[in-house]
């Protein structure tokens, strides 16, 4: 549906998009994640048609969109900041895109009415956007995007400016929006638990490149480079070798790796278990309780581990504790 | 402290706007020998109504406020748009000279400038109505586009136009129904500064106009000596045309 073949753009001597390739398939939602600067806001930019590539191509739906400006390609957005027109009330701004098409009315009136009912704002039409609080500016912004019925769903950190509360049941109701209408989503997040919690692909973007670019499960559980490993997700990178499919420290560890060399395994924080003849043996730095879970520092071996307990467990900072390794953990290589 | 504080608040208030009133008072009074004014009188306004030299004063500094507002909307919305969007370090060394520079230059060095600018062809409009216009644009174009600018900053303009090219707009589309509208407020604040500074200006205007040209403060400046009551109905016109401008600002702040 959005292809990207080869695409560069830079800024001066900042390349922001150093040669992404990428296909967004119909119908899926796609996030770019990282970091700021990675380059994520700027690729969807060149999806909008805000910014031209300097190389390579942009495509949608087959289409070549190089040349063509954002009013012109089959797109919808969201922005962080919402971006409603101020001197139009929420009926005005979702029937922004559709009077532009100079449809009738009659027609105008009934779609807003559907559009504002999706997103669970009838009888808020004859409201100015700053008579709305945060969560509903963002739901008006989303019909808008929806009324140009667009082949694209573009969404540059939608819920990044709202409260923790409001960005949880908005991203549950962006995700069902998106699954009734079938719509390609291509979403730009910072926050990789909303990536992980919406998409149905993730790109990991850094330094203008895509790091790695699969399921948000594939992501998690085998990232293919350090970046990715330290970024998605919580857990401990434990340095040492890999020999004959298995790891090694100063002594062989019961844990199957795939790989040959030094580098390092992922060990992820609900992967650790205590157990009286755990292979490791530490001593808890610090408990963190957390409602549904305590989290523990356990220092072994030189090595600070993470591990998530059940929040019933009765465990303090200085208790001893050996703690059981999964049978295989992803092994990274070490970056030359 | 704090008593001291108003008290001295409202000495410099009076101060400042006593000799501000004192126009007003004398203009609608019969005699001012004592203290206070006797005589509650419409006769030196009428006498200035009645006399067509002012009404044609009037007539020409309404015309050439009107000219230096729609020059100014037409230079100015276009330059601080272009300026706002483009706002880089050297855009933004730019703007700052083009607010700060023109309330540094002395007036008489305005008013030379545009004498030596304008005196040969195939611009030679000195003394003529165009270089009290021109003039007068120019200094209203500072308050103008400070106004203009501060608006553009505070819609967010850059991402509202997006947003309406993410909806379908075309930049007609983008100009007419989210910029406008949007900036209307700036706009008319701005023209209201730069009309009354048009209004009264004397200093420029007394270098660059000619016979042709007598607005109404030259026109106020030359009844001193003749008549000094008109004189002084004159001055409170003025005064009220400043006040009026000043109310529509504040209408135009609030919407």
């Amino acid at each position: 549906m959005v292809d990207l073949i080869g695409v560069r753009k830079r800024y001066g001597r900042v390349v922001a998009v150093d040669g992404v390739s990428l296909s967004v398939r119909e119908g899926e939602f796609f996030t770019l994640l990282g970091p700021s600067g990675c380059g994520k806001t700027t690729t969807l930019r060149l999806v909008a048609g805000f910014e031209t590539p300097d190389q390579g191509e942009v495509r949608i739906s087959g289409q070549g969109v190089n040349r063509l400006p954002p009013e012109g390609r089959p797109i919808g957005m969201v922005f962080q900041n919402y971006a409603l027109f101020p001197n139009m009330t929420v009926f005005g701004n979702v029937a922004f895109p559709l009077r532009l098409r100079r449809l009738p009315e009659r027609v105008v009136r009934r779609k807003v009415g559907e559009l504002l009912e999706m997103v669970h704002l009838q009888g808020l039409e004859g409201r100015y956007p700053r008579e709305l609080s945060g969560g509903q500016q963002q739901r008006v912004a989303l019909a808008r995007a929806l009324a140009r019925e667009p082949k694209v769903l573009l969404l540059d950190e939608p819920l990044s400016a709202l409260d923790a509360k409001i960005r949880e049941e908005l991203r549950g109701e962006l995700k069902r929006l998106q699954r009734e209408t079938g719509l390609t989503a291509l979403y730009v997040t910072h926050d990789q638990e909303e990536a992980l919690a919406l998409s149905d692909r993730i790109a990991v973007m850094r330094d203008g490149k895509v790091e790695q670019l699969g399921t948000p499960q594939e992501i998690y559980e085998r990232p293919s480079t350090l970046f990715v490993a330290r970024f998605v997700g919580i857990g401990t990178l434990v340095p040492g070798e890999a020999r004959e499919g298995r790891f090694h420290r100063d002594r062989p560890w019961p844990v199957q790796v795939e790989g040959e060399g030094r580098g390092f395994i992922l060990l992820r924080p609900e992967q650790l278990r205590p157990h009286p003849e755990g292979f490791l043996e530490g001593q808890v730095g610090l408990a963190t309780y957390l409602g549904s879970l305590l989290r523990l520092e356990v220092e072994t071996e030189g090595i600070l581990l993470k591990v998530d307990l059940n929040p019933q467990e009765e465990v303090r900072a200085g208790d001893r504790l050996r703690l059981a390794l999964p049978e295989a953990a992803p092994f990274i290589k070490e970056e030359a | 402290m704090r008593g001291l504080g108003w008290s001295f608040f409202t000495l410099f208030l009076l101060y400042l706007l006593l000799p501000m009133l004192a126009p007003v008072v004398y203009s609608f009074s019969r005699l001012w020998l004592d203290l206070l004014p006797e005589g509650f009188t419409l006769e030196w306004y009428a006498r200035v109504l009645r006399d067509p030299k002012y009404l044609e004063a009037a007539s020409l500094s309404l015309r050439i406020a009107l000219l230096a507002v729609a020059i100014n909307i037409l230079a100015g919305v276009p330059t601080a748009y272009a300026l706002y969007l483009w706002s880089d370090r050297m855009g933004e060394g730019l703007r700052r000279l083009l607010q700060v520079l023109p309330l540094l230059v002395p007036p008489l060095v305005v008013g030379l400038g545009f004498l030596l600018a304008f005196n040969r062809p195939p611009l030679a409009l000195s003394g003529t109505f165009w270089i009290v216009v021109l003039g007068h644009a120019a200094l209203g174009f500072p308050f103008f586009f400070r106004t203009v600018y501060a608006g553009l900053a505070g819609i967010e303009v850059r991402l509202l136009m997006e947003a309406a090219q993410a909806s379908g707009a075309g930049l007609w589309q983008r100009l007419r129904h989210v910029l406008l509208p949007n900036l209307l407020p700036a706009v008319i604040s701005g023209s209201l500064v730069a009309f009354a500074i048009s209004m009264g200006e004397f200093e420029v205007t007394s270098m660059v106009a000619g016979f042709g040209t007598i607005t109404l403060p030259l026109l106020l400046f030359q009844s001193l000596r003749e008549d000094f009551r008109a004189a002084s109905a004159v001055a409170s016109v003025l005064l009220y045309t400043t006040l009026l401008a000043l109310v529509g600002l504040s209408l135009a702040r609030r919407r």
